[in-house]
């Protein structure tokens, strides 16, 4: 059996070409190419009717490798994936207060998936092993065995999974990429994907007892969409400690309505196990403090930490790349592959001029570790406010001012920790 | 789902192009004020709007002032598109590009997750009329004597909506369009879930004669007898030549704010 090779065609908007066809005219330009590099996005197309189109297409990673190589087409399965992207961005969802005035609180979130806002996430998240394509074939998984009617008494399975971690890890990000690539994916099965992300502050009503019922009315608009055999919903219930507080550690200061919240999540969780084409994504800081009865609801519990070198290195050269693109930093150089790098140092130490800033990097790389995703992408921002402050430098330079940065930003944070 | 109400409306005279375009609009523009995305009825909005526009509106002082004036590019801004996606839809409905078979407006924060669906279902347009021989007026009078005569459609009115998105959805059997603004939703279907209304236009049995020349063929399509053959019910399925084609330009329903218990439009009519 030939490797499958994911290939992601975003349609134009206005394109009133069939996807069908799109799909015969991509599939043959593909293989015309003969060689495709993995990870990269094709977006000037040389075919007529491509370029008026097709807004871009990108070959998605391969195997699990984020390294560029070639490969040559023959050996490959290639699945094409046609879609549009979704335009209109965020939208809120409102449930009647219960106020009885008839006034209305949003109670969540609502993209159409795919959509413009999460497009390219998915590749800028970078985690240690293969966190995230694990994860997507879980969830691929949980989706076929629902849809082929697995019977849930002899293989269980709650289509809940809980993401944890330090702050800043992007596990937030990570869900809705996930959500995206997920409708991209299955988008042969699904006709619509939709990401309902639930703002858990607003279903705590003012009145005793009723934020039991707000939680309810949020969840039988989830099943309205759910009616929708075709639709695939996602459920994102974002720091979801303050919605499954423990109710064990409650104690005499919370009062029994926060229990009875915890009690409708719980049981409305189980509700949506019966409808095949929902998942629920929940993320957290504080494990804790998260009811043991959610816990044991997920079927996978991830522990989402910060990036190791491998990561850091790759996070900070996608930003040195993207700076380049700019034209900020200037001339543009090449930043060379972590594992390239590190053989190279290996056999011959520092000194090696043709590689001088890859090895730089490689070595801030390894002052950064321990810093999370959000603070890594914030460094060269801070690098070019604090060090450079001219509208173009040289790499050098910049690398200078990032080793500078680096050590500023761990002196400040010993400094808040000592405080 | 509660089932769809049905409101048939019989028309008077023949239906042409121009007028199912003006009835449909019309049609969407009561809604919108009904459902409370617009603050006004359409016509007084628009003379709020121009009246301000006329005035002299070069200095702007006092913070509150500033707080009218931005609501009303806000405003202005969402009354424009309006205007746009209402224009850009007549230009569909006359062009002889393709019979639309079906225009659809969706109250929703999504046009998968409906508050509301409104369906305006005609049968084929009339070809070779002249509009100046058949003034919209009476079928215009039709349409909303059924309208407001209707209590299961007061009923719809009756629970509030916070102002949400508005899309508009035609329905065509073939992927020709004469304009840009809207583009083809391909496996899409009406979501089953929200409330829906279906408004749907009779022609007249015995049509009036009429003195420019057209004649009562309703199509090319020699199927088609010119009687209305809808699935009422969404379960059916759908006729699968057809295609739902979304417009680009969604409508935002807004409200009139206070500005320290003033109106915004008020303000914006005070001479300063």
């Amino acid at each position: 059996m030939k490797p499958v090779l994911h290939v992601e065609v975003v349609q134009k908007k206005q394109s009133n070409v069939l996807q069908t066809t799109l799909h015969n005219y991509v599939l043959a330009g593909m293989e015309a190419r003969k060689i495709l590099s993995p990870g990269t996005t094709l977006t000037n197309l040389s075919n007529e009717l491509l370029s008026d189109h097709v807004e871009s297409i990108h070959i998605c990673e391969y195997n699990n490798e984020g390294e560029l190589l070639s490969l040559n087409v023959e050996d490959l399965e290639l699945r094409i994936h046609i879609f549009k992207l979704d335009d209109e961005g965020v939208q809120l969802e409102c449930i009647d207060s219960g106020d009885g005035d008839g006034h209305e609180v949003s109670a969540a979130q609502h993209w159409v998936l795919p959509s413009r806002d999460f497009n390219g996430l998915w590749e800028n998240l970078i985690y240690e092993s293969n966190i995230k394509e694990n994860l997507l074939q879980y969830m691929e998984t949980t989706l076929l065995f629902s849809d082929r009617n697995v019977s849930p008494h002899v293989i269980t399975w709650n289509r809940v999974i809980l993401l944890h971690g330090p702050p800043g890890t992007g596990k937030t990000s990570l869900c809705k990429a996930l959500a995206h690539k997920l409708a991209i994916r299955l988008s042969k099965r699904y006709s619509c994907g939709q990401l309902l992300e639930v703002n858990s502050h607003s279903l705590f009503s003012k009145w005793f007892s009723e934020s039991g019922k707000l939680v309810m009315r949020m969840f039988s608009k989830v099943k309205d969409l759910v009616e929708n055999p075709n639709a695939l919903v996602i459920v994102l219930i974002d720091e979801v400690e303050s919605l499954t507080h423990s109710r064990s550690s409650s104690g005499g200061v919370e009062p029994s309505d926060a229990i009875r919240t915890v009690n409708a999540v719980l049981t409305q969780i189980d509700e949506l196990k019966k409808y095949p084409n929902v998942l629920i994504m929940a993320t957290s800081n504080v494990t804790d403090a998260i009811d043991l009865a959610f816990v044991d609801r997920a079927d996978i519990k991830q522990y989402i930490g910060p990036p190791p070198v491998k990561g850091i290195y790759k996070i900070l050269s996608s930003c040195v790349a993207e700076l380049s693109k700019a034209n900020i930093i200037t001339p543009k150089e090449e930043i060379h592959t972590f594992d390239g790098i590190v053989q190279v140092q290996a056999k011959n130490g520092e000194d090696v001029p043709a590689f001088k800033n890859s090895l730089q990097l490689l070595d801030i790389s390894r002052q950064c570790e321990g810093l999370n995703g959000r603070t890594l992408r914030k460094l060269p921002y801070l690098a070019h406010a604090l060090y450079v402050q001219k509208p173009a430098a040289t790499l050098e330079e910049f690398l200078a001012a990032l080793q500078k940065v680096v050590i500023q930003h761990k002196s400040e944070m010993s400094e808040l920790k000592s405080k | 789902m509660s089932s769809p109400i049905l409101i048939n409306v019989e028309l008077k005279d023949a239906l042409t192009a121009s007028s199912c375009s003006h009835l449909a609009v019309e049609f969407f523009k009561h809604i919108a004020y009904q459902r409370q995305q617009i603050p006004f009825p359409y016509k007084q909005l628009k003379s709020v709007l121009s009246r301000k526009i006329e005035q002299d509106s070069s200095t702007v002082t006092g913070a509150r002032s500033c707080q009218a004036e931005n609501e009303f590019i806000k405003v202005k801004g969402m009354f424009e598109s309006m205007q746009n996606a209402f224009q850009n839809l007549e230009e569909e409905l006359c062009s002889h590009e393709g019979m639309i078979q079906e225009i659809a407006m969706i109250l929703g924060a999504t046009p998968l997750s409906p508050r509301d669906v409104y369906r305006f279902q005609f049968p084929p347009l009339l070809l070779g009329h002249l509009d100046s021989k058949h003034p919209h007026q009476s079928n215009l009078l039709s349409l909303f004597r059924c309208l407001i005569s209707s209590e299961d459609l007061h009923s719809f009115f009756k629970q509030p909506l916070s102002p949400t998105n508005m899309f508009l959805f035609i329905r065509k059997n073939n992927t020709i369009l004469a304009t840009s603004a809207f583009t083809p939703k391909e496996r899409y279907n009406l979501p089953t879930s929200g409330k829906h209304a279906i408004i749907r236009l009779i022609p007249p049995s015995d049509p009036p004669k009429c003195i420019c020349g057209g004649t009562n063929i309703y199509s090319d399509d020699e199927s088609d007898t010119g009687e209305v053959k809808r699935p009422i019910d969404n379960n059916e399925v759908e006729n699968c030549s057809s295609l739902w084609f979304q417009a680009h330009q969604t409508l935002k329903g807004f409200k009139d704010v206070k500005i320290n218990g003033v109106a915004a439009s008020t303000m914006w009519l005070q001479s300063r």
